[in-house]
């Protein structure tokens, strides 16, 4: 598989608003939106509220506020001290982060069956059977938006009730859902309304004693009652006492089936933000004024918050900052910090991602070499030989070896040659020699040969 | 590595994005930080039915420094250097924001083109043409436009170009130099340099600057 189709794949998962414009709810994507951070674009993580009423990833403002001293979104003036935590919607954020998706997913089902004809006969029953009955149904008003919903539901009954309900498209797919995700919370509805819990008074607390009561009777006295000065003197009356509703039989069964009081559910999300408080134990990090800090000091400042102290001063200052702004963003923004061995990783994988990118990729094994290796201090009093030595040990052996053999191979080469060439010369000469005999006198004949002799002695040698 | 992630985010926006009017696109599949750019030229303008190619380089600390855009198509256009492409846009410099995205970037590079700042060009020339001679200055950019920026991305070659209507330079003036034995060359060379578009009949004094500037 090629690289391309990796980054692809990356691009494909990544996520975006715009994934709910196919499903049922495409104004989900405004809440999406919204609870994504404007400077990295994901979803906000230790949000912050700056005083001009933006939200930002915590990493992601302090990081930008290093370099300018403004909001991003209106230009109004920022500090860092002005940042305030939200833990109410690093939660939001987060649960929503788990749910979606399951969200997307649902949605996206529930949008193939949509425009499904009603035809179960099952779902019909349910239809006649809630059309037909006589008690009140409790619902909330959502016309009523200025009233304090927690307290008090306004009750419909049959007569001022709308006609087609939301629930009616609902129960139209929920045999299709079923089948398709019998987990999903469409089911468990149409469960919950085919039950006989469906055919029994509703019962209600009430908001001022906390008993319960059918919803009728809440209605009518007792909340009057309770709300009036008498009904604390007096005597209850019969009508408003706590009746213990006898549910009808179930037709199958034949027991009596135990009616739900809904308890408020808490969530760990919930439970973590009730329990959030900022964490007054540890201080914040201090800038520093570099111009103003020798090396030493600096050194100094690293160890002591055990950071390495290696490299360039612009380095260690880079380290700092980017620590500082991990500490502060882990112990003063975040509901849940984690230990500072975790931010010392997280320094370290940002430094080793900020180097790796500085130093231009290139093929070839010297390249290579260097990038793991940066030979900075190379030709300074700085730079460890005996280090460079051990480390790099297997890699001189190799490296003599291969000089050790290159050499013999030359000088078995240059043997060769040589003696190739000697054998040349000799039958040249000798053939030189047959040849010049011929002309040559008798009386010199012996000098030229010895003469001869000498030079083929005096070559053999060389 | 907070640069991939929101490179990647943008990039799904705009492949999502059925309505967006600008494309960017990797230019190698290694590499994250080079891009290129894609619009369509602003309608009602001179660089109507043009499609501009911009390059992208995202740097290491994007999105808190702004990524550096040249125009890889020729642009005639007082903002965006003739030569190089570069481009003279306060959000790619001071007024960067992280709040910014490629996208937004590029939607601003088109409006760009619809309302030139001549009072802050980039290229000097390019902005005392469109302050002298709006008309002219059109022309000459919509030449540019169906030279460089053609839709179908098929550019006709260098040597088929007209000088004269590539610079914005009145034919009348360039024909009355050329028939005196000049090469086109080198008097399109002079009246850039001198700033001169197009000259009255009897304007001598301009004339004798030109021949002089050419006899030298």
């Amino acid at each position: 598989m090629s690289r391309k189709a990796t980054v692809d794949e990356q691009i494909g998962s990544v996520t975006d608003p715009r994934d709910y414009r196919k499903t049922v709810i495409p104004e989900l994507q405004d809440i999406d939106t919204l609870l994504r951070c404007n400077i990295c674009k994901g979803f906000l993580k230790t949000p912050v509220l700056t005083p001009c009423g933006h939200t930002f990833c915590s990493l992601c403002i302090r990081e930008y506020l290093n370099r300018e001293q403004k909001c991003p979104l209106c230009l109004a003036e920022l500090r860092e001290s002005m940042l305030k935590s939200e833990f109410l919607v690093n939660e939001i954020a987060a649960s929503y982060t788990k749910l979606r998706p399951k969200l997307l997913e649902f949605l996206n089902v529930e949008k193939g069956h949509q425009t499904q004809p009603v035809e179960d006969s099952s779902c019909m029953e349910i239809e006649h059977h809630l059309a037909s009955s006589d008690r009140s149904i409790s619902r909330i008003n959502e016309e009523n938006g200025d009233g304090d919903d927690d307290d008090i539901q306004i009750i419909e009954t049959r007569e001022n009730r709308p006609s087609k309900r939301p629930a009616d498209a609902i129960f139209a797919s929920a045999k299709k859902s079923r089948k398709e995700s019998p987990q999903s919370g469409i089911t468990s509805l149409f469960n919950r309304a085919k039950s006989p819990a469906l055919h029994q008074p509703k019962l209600a607390d009430c908001p001022i004693c906390g008993k319960s009561f059918p919803v009728e009777v809440l209605q009518r006295t007792h909340l009057d009652e309770c709300l009036s000065k008498e009904a604390l003197d007096k005597p209850e009356d019969i009508s408003s006492s706590p009746v213990t509703v006898k549910p009808a039989l179930n037709p199958v069964s034949k027991e009596l089936p135990t009616i739900e009081q809904p308890d408020f559910v808490s969530t760990t999300h919930y439970n973590r933000y009730l329990e959030s408080t900022s964490n007054g134990s540890v201080t914040r990090l201090a800038k520093i004024n570099f111009s103003s800090t020798s090396l030493q000091q600096l050194k100094q400042k690293l160890s002591s918050l055990k950071l390495p102290t290696a490299g360039s001063r612009q380095q260690m200052i880079n380290r700092y900052n980017h620590y500082e702004m991990l500490w502060n963003s882990n112990y003063i923004d975040s509901i849940d910090p984690v230990d500072e061995s975790e931010l010392r990783r997280r320094l370290a994988s940002w430094e080793s991602n900020h180097n790796a990118s500085d130093i231009p990729s290139k093929s070839g094994f010297i390249s290579k070499f260097l990038i793991k290796n940066p030979m900075k201090d190379f030709k300074t009093d700085r730079f460890d030989r005996k280090g460079w030595a051990q480390a790099h040990q297997r890699a001189f052996r190799r490296l003599i070896r291969e000089a050790k053999t290159s050499l013999k191979k030359s000088k078995k080469a240059t043997s060769e040659h040589a003696g190739s060439l000697e054998q040349e010369d000799s039958t040249h000469l000798n053939q030189s020699v047959s040849s010049d005999l011929s002309a040559v006198p008798s009386n010199q004949l012996v000098a030229r040969k010895d003469n001869i002799t000498t030079c083929s002695q005096g070559s053999s040698e060389t | 590595m907070s640069r991939a992630k929101r490179v990647m985010k943008e990039l799904q926006g705009i492949k999502d994005d059925p309505e967006a009017k600008v494309d960017l696109q990797l230019v190698n599949e290694n590499d994250i930080h080079l891009l290129k750019g894609s619009f369509l030229g602003p309608p009602g303008t001179p660089y109507e039915n043009g499609k501009f190619l911009v390059d992208i380089e995202v740097p290491m600390e994007y999105p808190f420094k702004p990524p550096k855009m040249k125009f890889d198509t020729k642009v005639y256009h007082p903002n965006v250097s003739s030569v190089t492409g570069a481009i003279c846009l306060d959000i790619l410099k001071n007024a960067w924001s992280p709040v910014i995205t490629l996208k937004s970037a590029l939607i601003s590079l088109q409006a760009l083109l619809q309302s030139p700042e001549p009072n802050d060009p980039q290229d000097a020339e390019v902005a005392q043409h469109f302050i002298r001679n709006r008309e002219s200055f059109n022309s000459t950019a919509a030449f540019w436009t169906k030279t460089y920026a053609p839709m179908d991305s098929v550019s006709s070659g260098e040597t088929s170009i007209d000088q004269a209507a590539l610079y914005g330079i009145d034919r009348t003036l360039l024909d009355q130099f050329v028939s005196q034995g000049f090469a086109e060359a080198k008097v399109v060379e002079v009246l850039r340099r001198l700033g001169i578009k197009s000259m009255d009949a009897n304007d001598n004094e301009s004339a004798n600057k030109i021949l002089e500037e050419l006899l030298r």
